[in-house]
């Protein structure tokens, strides 16, 4: 059952991360490791990057 | 701008030659802090190597974000270019300005601090409204640094210099601000309620109200 339940848990997270990938266009960036990957990914494109603080106040 | 302009489709169009993250503040404070992003809204332009080109605080609507982007990637109005002008220009007031609030966007306050001062100087009757605009950033950016018994003092100094200027108001607010974040209640409340008598018809009489209320609390 315990493998069943991280089994599943394994591939929601695979699932949803197609979805963060796109959300990355005019997505949320809410944690340090996201901007780094998409750092990252502007190096490979080399397309200058565009960054758009909020707040919710 | 996530709401208004980034979601126009003329925006989306132009966007789609760039990579964009859109970062909430109050919870990435780390990337926030490693950019010196004090204010909000913020657009960071940078290089696909993350060196920046150019940001820009405050709304801008759909038209002139493109502009202001696309003026930043050819190097105009840029922090390089402003400073290579003022070069050639050495007491232009305008640019000294211009580059004091660069400096003031990047969160380096230091050397904003001191373009503003040479701005009072440059425009010392306040005949283009840009010294007391300079003494009032000076207040603000000591806020922004929680420094509020300084801002107090700056913003007072600002009002006697410039007794006439409407950025005097604002001061006057901020004053009552600084005071209710510093936690002394007892000064807030007595400058909100000046605010008030002074300005019956501001705008920001509701929030004013409900500072006043939240004090009344503590």
């Amino acid at each position: 059952m315990r493998y069943l339940t991280v089994t599943i848990a394994l591939m929601s997270l695979w699932l949803a991360l197609p979805s963060v990938q796109a959300n990355t266009r005019i997505g949320d960036l809410q944690f340090a490791d996201n901007f780094d990957s998409l750092m990252a990914q502007a190096q490979q494109s080399q397309k200058v990057v565009i960054l758009d603080w909020f707040t919710d106040w | 701008m996530a709401d208004t302009t980034l979601p126009d489709s003329y925006v989306q169009k132009f966007l789609n030659n760039f990579e964009i993250g859109k970062i909430n503040a109050e919870v990435d404070t780390m990337t926030a802090a490693r950019f010196g992003v004090r204010s909000f809204p913020t657009v960071l332009v940078l290089k696909p190597n993350g060196m920046e080109i150019d940001r820009f605080v405050g709304y801008l609507p759909p038209v002139e974000f493109v502009t202001a982007i696309v003026n930043a990637m050819s190097g105009i109005g840029t922090l390089e270019d402003l400073l290579n002008k003022l070069a050639r220009k050495p007491k232009d007031t305008e640019l000294t300005y211009e580059i004091g609030q660069k400096y003031r966007w990047r969160g380096d306050y230091d050397k904003a601090a001191t373009y503003f001062q040479e701005v009072m100087m440059l425009d010392v009757d306040n005949g283009k409204k840009m010294g007391a605009q300079a003494a009032f950033n000076l207040g603000h950016m000591q806020y922004k640094k929680k420094n509020y018994t300084v801002a107090v003092a700056s913003w007072r100094d600002m009002i006697k210099a410039y007794p006439q200027d409407s950025a005097r108001i604002e001061a006057e607010l901020m004053i009552a601000l600084s005071f209710q974040k510093a936690n002394d209640f007892k000064n807030a409340r007595a400058e909100f309620k000046s605010f008030l008598k002074k300005y019956p018809d501001t705008e920001e009489k509701d929030w004013i109200s409900e500072q006043l209320a939240k004090m009344e609390k503590k």
